[in-house]
């Protein structure tokens, strides 16, 4: 007796999956980007991880428009947020208003009386010496 | 404060070009004397009164931890009599010069 065997269904893809896959991944991969630029010392502006983080956020946006779900709104949600928090970061808070004081090429030192780490007085005096000074303001040991 | 590192690294580099480097930051002899440790080839200044930020208007007011203020992050190159060759300020504060570029800015001026 012949026997009869229903073709099995073919699985379909979830439409919007290469999207929101690509779009986490590439959220995720920026933010590492950054991590490993930090520990290296690299001290460029980062405008990779903003730009790289929208285009996460869009391609979630695009897998949620294909197919609605609560876990892929959440993803455009925290993707989104991350973005722009980043833009914020590179646009505003870390912006440093420019030089107007009174040090001038080709001018002395404007008169100051400082101290160095082992307690000796560090001033003007102290630049008029038998080498070139290049002074590095920090803001500090935190 | 990694980039006092780096300077600190290159420091063989500085001594060729008659160069000493001045690390100035707002805190402390306490703190100054802990950096000066890790960094003996630099020479690190405790501007807690803030005399030498404030003559030079180098001030970034509350931008420290708990709203406290720091030196804006500035490289300034003074000749042996005590002119100034150069001033860089970043428009950034996470921007930091690499020693290459501060020693091109010195070989430049």
């Amino acid at each position: 007796m012949e026997t009869f065997t229903p073709p099995r269904a073919r699985s379909k893809p979830l439409p919007g999956r290469l999207a929101a896959t690509l779009g986490a991944s590439l959220g995720i991969l920026a933010i590492a980007a950054y991590v490993v630029q930090f520990s290296a010392h690299m001290w460029t502006v980062p405008w990779y991880l903003p730009i790289l983080g929208s285009i996460a956020a869009a391609l979630l946006l695009l897998a949620l428009v294909m197919r609605p779900s609560w876990k892929r709104a959440f993803l455009v949600l925290m993707f989104g947020t991350i973005a722009a928090g980043e833009w914020a970061f590179l646009l505003s808070f870390t912006l440093l208003p420019p030089y107007t004081g009174p040090v001038a090429v080709g001018q002395p030192m404007p008169s100051f009386r400082s101290m160095a780490a082992n307690g000796q007085p560090f001033t003007n005096e102290s630049l008029r010496a038998d080498r070139a000074t290049v002074m590095t303001f920090f803001r500090g040991r935190w | 404060m990694a980039e006092l590192g780096e300077l600190e690294a290159r420091h063989a580099d500085f001594a060729k070009r008659d160069i000493r480097v001045v690390a100035i930051s707002l805190e402390g002899r306490p703190e100054a004397e802990k950096t000066q440790r890790e960094f003996p080839h630099l020479l690190i200044v405790a501007d807690a009164d803030r005399d030498l930020a404030d003559a030079a208007d180098l001030i970034h007011a509350d931008s420290g931890p708990g709203g406290s203020d720091t030196t804006a992050p500035t490289t300034i190159l003074v000749d042996r009599g005590g002119i100034v060759r150069w001033l860089y300020r970043p428009g950034r504060f996470i921007q930091r010069l690499t020693p290459d570029e501060v020693l091109a800015a010195v070989d430049a001026h």
